[in-house]
């Protein structure tokens, strides 16, 4: 059987796919700082999707006096308890 | 209800809120944005336009006001609004299959049918919010001119202002200056004041055949558009302004035909750039300089037919051979400018007399030019003939970093414990 090799140029995975839903609301952030309980070390870049919507025990990424702050959402927390949610953080992405 | 409806989707200071989004602490600070080549104000958010500073304004006649007030002022970085203009525009055709990118910061769309469309609206500028951070205000109706005038309107109201009800449009236009009409410039305002036209109602109920003969179709087009019939549809696009103009006085009186050209020069390099930047070429530059003579201020002006350009060089070389043609010995010139006008999209041009593939590499290098000088900061690349240092020239502040185009820019996060 003959298979044309252009039918293949478009195959492979791609990194993007796997770990971006909403290209448009997601954007890339630099962790200063460490925080265990988030799983958040310093350096890791994040992938932060503000679409996605935000849940108790999520890490997220909240504005906090002014300041953008990565942490981890307590299991009790409700949209109106009056932290700002910037966005959800979906993947980590740190050198091992 | 006239169907289809169109919908104006125009983001609120877009340039300030581009740099909120990913600096939180500016919000309810007042902040502007400064163009990187001279300083001007492009960009303010509501409480800086509340301490009365104008659009266009040089940064130092409202320096002052910026110290006395804390204002934040920021050099634009174009690179980071034309990312966040495309995230814009991919989450409104989420909602709506067909949309026109009118400007950086407006677009046009229509949806597919017109069911509940102020709910749908409504949503749509709630996922823009979210998605980017960035707000937006949308406005509803019948034509793109009437859609137009919504948005602006539904800034100061709930975000979503539906025009689409003929009672709504008629009460609206008649509180409306006729002169906060989408392409209605002052001087067309004042052709019509002779015929008792203040608002936009009096200019709806003109006679078509006086409408025209004092604004032409353009203006004939434009009635019908703010009456409910639609004259545009998105595939027309019409050019995003009539022109541009950028002009100074200088602080004292210049009298060397060099020192004009070179203002000139930046001036004409400016406008390039904002041409290009709205994806327009012009087809006439017009170079004017104003002196007083007897106290009272006098202007005189020239202008040049072109082969629809947006190309740095070729404007600025039109520029300086006119202020060679307008200059006289010995006038203290006190203001100089450029305005480029018979602007048409840059990609539907017909008239490429003299293409010889020169045309294009200019372009390419135009662009580069633009490029480096949002990275590097203002004026950092200059074309010969542009000035580098100035007495009428002012300064520039710092450049928020280019958070979602770039690696090593990307914005820090502290990790709470």
């Amino acid at each position: 059987m003959f298979v044309a090799s252009e039918d293949y140029n478009d195959v492979g995975l791609k990194l993007d796919e796997r770990l971006i839903k909403r290209p448009a609301a997601t954007f890339f952030l630099r962790a200063t700082g460490s925080a265990p309980d988030a799983d958040v070390k310093d350096g890791d870049l994040l992938i932060v999707d503000r679409g996605e919507p935000p849940t108790p025990g999520r890490v997220i990424v909240a504005v906090v006096r002014g300041e953008m702050l990565t942490q981890r959402l307590p299991p009790g927390w409700r949209e109106d308890d009056g932290l700002e949610v910037w966005g959800v953080v979906t993947f980590v992405v740190r050198a091992p | 209800m006239s169907v289809p409806a169109f919908a104006l989707v125009d983001c609120n200071n877009f340039f300030v809120s581009c740099e909120r989004a990913f600096r939180p602490e500016l919000e309810s600070r007042p902040v502007i944005v400064l163009s990187n080549n001279d300083g001007c104000v492009i960009s303010r958010s509501e409480e800086a336009k509340a301490l009365g500073i104008a659009m266009g304004a040089p940064f130092f006649e409202v320096r002052a006001t910026v110290v006395e007030h804390k204002v934040a002022s920021i050099s634009a970085n174009h690179e980071l609004y034309v990312d966040m203009s495309r995230r814009v525009c991919a989450v409104l055709k989420r909602h709506a299959p067909v949309i026109e990118n009118y400007s950086i910061d407006e677009s046009f769309l229509t949806f597919p049918d017109d069911k509940e469309l102020v709910s749908r609206a409504h949503a749509m500028r709630a996922e823009v919010r979210r998605w980017t951070g960035l707000p937006v205000a949308v406005g509803l109706a019948p034509t793109k001119a009437l859609a137009k005038l919504g948005s602006d309107k539904a800034k100061k109201g709930s975000g979503v202002l539906s025009l689409l009800d003929a009672q709504v449009r008629e009460a609206l236009l008649n509180e409306t200056p006729v002169t906060q009409i989408w392409g209605i410039a002052k001087r067309s305002a004042l052709r019509l004041a002779p015929y008792g036209v203040r608002t936009a109602g009096d200019f709806t109920r003109m006679r078509d055949a006086l409408i025209q003969s004092v604004l032409g179709i353009g203006g004939l087009k434009l009635a019908h558009e703010l009456r409910g019939t639609s004259c545009l549809t998105l595939a027309d696009v019409p050019a995003a302004r009539q022109s541009m103009t950028v002009s100074r006085s200088f602080g004292n009186p210049v009298y060397g035909l060099e020192a004009l050209q070179s203002a000139l020069a930046t001036f004409a390099a400016r406008a390039a750039e904002r041409a290009r930047r709205h994806g327009l070429r012009a087809g006439e530059l017009n170079v004017h300089f104003g002196w007083r003579e007897d106290d009272r201020p006098v202007m005189d002006g020239d202008s040049v037919r072109l082969s629809p350009t947006n190309d740095t060089p070729t404007l600025i070389r039109a520029a300086k051979s006119l202020a060679e043609k307008l200059f006289v010995e010995g006038r203290p010139y006190k203001k100089a400018g450029i305005v480029l006008s018979n602007l048409e999209p840059a990609d539907t041009s017909q008239s490429e007399f003299f293409d010889d593939g020169s045309v294009e590499k200019s372009a390419r290098l135009s662009q580069t030019v633009d490029r480096l000088n949002a990275s590097l900061g203002m004026g950092a690349l200059r074309y010969g003939g542009e000035k580098s240092s100035t007495a009428w020239g002012s300064r520039c502040e710092s450049q928020s970093p280019c958070w979602t185009t770039r690696w090593e820019d990307l914005k820090a996060v502290r990790a709470a414990m």
